[in-house]
């Protein structure tokens, strides 16, 4: 299989401070690879680059081997990233429904003046797009209610019937299961697959080890803003040095824990 | 067709009707998050240029608002990239001194004769081209409001890097939206001028601008028709209370705008506030009801 | 020479004015858009004064203390329940405009849109010669105050405890208000220290005038927006070097160009700022978002 997202030598400073730094990692099409490590290694950070937010300092980015790494947010939606956010961006006071439909802003066909049938017509057929993913994220029974009357989890489902709205080739998950119990985020887990099974490939940054051993096919680990190591989900646990720098700032008797603090 | 209503009486349609172009313009602005101090600028782009080539050439009164309205529109589209790249106060200073420029620039230079402004400009504006005027605004905007481009605007007011992260242009959205108004304003400020036959430099300044906010900001950001209906309204109260013209009236305009700010900052159409009384006519009575699914974090505290 | 003394004292007058609404700005994060109208009404007030036989210095002080009262009165009526209800940025500078009309309206109908004398009877008049020249005595006093009045901000800001806390309070509002400081009492010291000192300035641009009149400060908020952004928003010694900057600029541009660009220095300032760093001095907080 052919590798969808391809980052090489990607660095990103803020100053002096080198939060990504030089990065290389491949997603092969058509697979859920995940993204892990301990708070503030950089996974946000790399989300960003790839979803266009940031440029890199250095490296290149490619999608379907298409350099990306200048495009603006807009056009790389366009060429089929789309993304959730680590703190939720929903437009609060708007229905389920609306949220989803602007996610379905590129595939409009006549995107200003329509009248008259036509646009009743796309409309109504955009609609039923929305509802079909809005259904298969479980949310059908809050179609029209205001997104800020939902539960967080709710929240999260919402955002991802948005960014698939877009029609992605490559959807980004930053911790979509953040404040999620057990229940919760084994359903979100179910529905990560069920997304894939449709060829969508999936870029997951959680921090949920059960989730990410359960549906990943590969994973990343960062630390530090580098890439430590990447294998598959079960064996990269075993990894002396996932444990150190990944768990170590959770448990106390890891060797040389880095600092909490960062 | 308006011979009925008495002189006064259709001085002050006209005032208001014009009066609803520039709250057009603000509002389209505001509509995709545009927090623009600039549109006194080209309402005086506008009158002046119409002023000009009515007292200056042949050529009749259609040209020049067809010129004022053009040249409005450009020198929007021209200082659209610098002003639409600057954020929040940045913007607002960027847009007060873009139009504090165009004004002085007009003070200073000798054709459009200085602090003195131009009088004898011909009365060519009759409410009937007003109503028409307004008529294709209000057209555009519901098709714009209809259309899906309607529901990305707002996006791109509510969220902008959201909305960029869907998909939406959100750099060509603003700038349509920035030109528009331009021209919008630049025509209101043409037909102004063709009815009062004087203007000088010093009318386009905050206390239009405040009125104009006034309206726009308590009408509210959901639909045009919300600060359109809110502009007549006002305009027929204050006839019935004859607080019209007068120093108090910008007194009263003033208050009005904050009080309504500390009241509902997001104008009167916000959808929260409604929500929010829709809640409590529900409950009254009952004890507050739990909202559809309390959020995680608060169905664990006791 | 002499230009360069009219340049710094007019720049005085900028810096006194820019002083206060880059404190505002920086401790409250707020662009006070009727702080020309905190001057005017402060001019107005130092001239009633005189009207009553009050010495000259008393008649500042008389203008200071009501434009403070007045800027702390917009704060706490406008500002504080904006700031309450957590209302976007844009409300404020909507709020501000709408209480500059209202502050301009009312003067406008009480002095019936007429230019008022200013009395320059006790400021000093006159001019004395250095090394050959005539430099005016009034513009000497007026850079000598500001100077006095700079140095005193300075101390304040630097060495005493209510300095402190408003600087405290500027760099971050909870840490500081978690360490013991009332942050409403910090604003209103600010709106009152921003207000004394427009009016001031207000009072020096009525005397070299010889007149005042409601729409006197109108020019000025721009001027004032000019001066802080080139002196850095938020950055109280920038205010200064850009107020005397922008002052002996347009001096000079005004004697050796043309009294055009006299008007049109102010926003232009404004808009080559801008479009040099269309992120202004916001980018951060941009990258920080999500």
């Amino acid at each position: 299989m052919t590798a969808l997202l391809e980052l090489s030598g990607v660095s990103k400073h803020f100053g002096g401070m080198k939060a990504v730094d030089d990065v290389s990692f491949t997603v092969r099409q058509g697979a859920i690879c995940g993204l892990i490590g301990p708070n503030g290694a950089g996974k946000t950070t790399v989300v960003n680059l790839i979803s266009g937010y940031l440029k890199p300092t250095t490296g290149t980015i490619r999608l379907a081997g298409a350099d990306v790494a200048d495009l603006r947010p807009h056009r790389l939606a366009a060429a089929g990233v789309a993304r959730t956010y680590q703190n939720l961006q929903l437009f609060e006071e708007s229905t389920v429904l609306e949220n989803v439909l602007i996610g379905r802003h590129l595939s409009f066909k006549g995107r200003r003046w329509q009248m008259g049938r036509t646009r009743r017509r796309e409309e109504a057929e955009q609609h039923e797009v929305a509802r079909r993913l809005i259904d298969r994220v479980g949310l059908t029974g809050v179609i029209d209610a205001d997104v800020a009357e939902l539960s967080y989890g709710m929240r999260r489902r919402v955002e991802i019937a948005r960014a698939m709205a877009t029609e992605p080739r490559l959807l980004l998950l930053d911790e979509p299961t953040a404040g999620m119990n057990r229940t919760e985020s084994d359903e979100i887990g179910e529905l990560i697959r069920s997304i894939n099974d449709e060829g969508v490939t999936v870029l997951l940054v959680d921090h949920n080890v059960r989730l990410v051993t359960e549906v990943c096919h590969r994973v990343v680990v960062l630390d530090w803003g580098r890439v430590l190591t990447e294998a598959g989900p079960t064996e990269v646990w075993q990894d002396q040095r996932v444990k150190t720098a990944y768990l170590g700032t959770h448990d106390r008797n890891a060797v040389e824990a880095p600092d909490a603090g960062r | 067709m308006f011979d009925w209503l008495e002189p006064l009486q259709l001085f002050r349609l006209d005032t208001a009707l014009i009066l609803t172009l520039l709250v057009v313009s603000v509002h389209v602005t505001f509509r995709v998050g545009i927090m623009s101090l600039a549109p006194m600028g080209f309402a005086a782009v506008g009158g002046y240029t119409a002023a000009l080539v009515s007292t200056k050439t042949e050529l009749p009164f259609a040209v020049g608002l067809l010129a004022a309205t053009l040249l409005a529109g450009a020198i929007g589209a021209l200082f659209a990239p610098p002003v639409l790249r600057l954020r929040g106060i940045y913007m607002a200073l960027g847009s007060l001194a873009l139009a504090q420029a165009i004004v002085v620039l007009i003070r200073i230079s000798d054709f459009t004769n200085g602090p003195n402004g131009i009088a004898g400009i011909p009365v060519e504006v009759k409410t009937e081209y007003l109503i028409i005027a307004l008529a294709v605004a209000f057209l555009v905007l519901e098709l714009g409001h209809r259309s899906h481009f309607g529901r990305a605007a707002k996006a791109v007011r509510l969220d902008e890097r959201t909305a960029e992260g869907l998909g939406i242009n959100v750099f060509r959205v603003r700038f349509v939206a920035f030109t528009a108004a331009g021209a919008i304003a630049g025509c209101a400020g043409a037909l102004e001028a063709h009815r009062t036959m004087v203007i000088s430099p010093d009318q386009y300044g905050f206390a239009t601008l405040v009125i104009v906010f006034t309206y726009v900001l308590v009408g509210g950001n959901g639909h045009w028709a919300g600060p359109v209906l809110l502009t007549w309204g006002l305009t027929i109260l204050r006839d019935l209370l004859q607080v019209a013209g007068g120093h108090w009236e910008d007194i009263v305009y003033g208050v009005l705008l904050v009080v309504v700010l500390l009241v509902a900052p997001n104008g009167l159409s916000d959808r929260s506030l409604y929500r929010g009384l829709r809640r409590r006519w529900r409950d009254r009575g009952n004890p507050p009801s739990p909202k559809i699914d309390e959020p995680a974090e608060k169905v664990a505290s006791p | 020479m002499q230009q360069t003394i009219n340049g710094l004292a007019l720049g005085s007058t900028y810096a006194l004015l820019g002083v206060g609404v880059t404190l505002v700005w920086g401790v409250l994060g707020i662009l006070n858009f009727a702080h020309a109208q905190i001057l005017t009404w402060g001019s107005f007030a130092a001239l009633a004064a005189l009207h009553l036989g009050v010495p000259v210095p008393l008649a500042i002080l008389v203008g200071m203390v009501a434009a403070g009262v007045l800027s702390v009165l917009l704060d706490l009526a406008v500002l504080a329940p904006l700031r309450a209800r957590k209302a976007p940025e844009f409300s404020f500078v909507v709020a501000t405009i709408g209480v500059s009309l209202v502050l301009t309206t009312i003067l406008r109908t009480y002095t019936d849109a007429q230019t008022e004398a200013f009395p320059r009877q006790g400021f000093p008049v006159g001019a004395f010669e250095v090394a050959g020249q005539n430099v005016p005595r009034l513009q000497v006093v007026m850079l000598a105050i500001a100077i006095v009045a700079m140095a005193g901000l300075a101390f304040w800001l630097n060495r005493t405890r209510s300095g402190r806390a408003v600087r405290a309070v500027a760099h971050n509002r909870e840490t500081a208000e978690l360490l013991g400081v009332n942050s409403q009492l910090v604003f209103s010291i600010c709106f009152f220290v921003a207000g004394g000192l427009a009016a001031v300035a207000g009072i020096f641009v009525a005397a070299s005038a010889a007149q005042v009149s409601y729409s006197s400060g109108d020019g000025l908020l721009l001027v004032a927006f000019a001066v802080i952004i080139l002196g850095g928003m938020g950055s109280v010694k920038g205010a200064i070097v850009g107020g005397l900057v922008l002052g002996v600029i347009e001096v000079y541009a005004t004697s050796y160009v043309s009294s055009v660009f006299r008007e049109i220095i102010a926003f232009a300032t404004i808009l080559a700022v801008l479009v040099a760093r269309p992120s202004g001095f916001f980018g951060k907080k941009e990258a920080a978002r999500v």
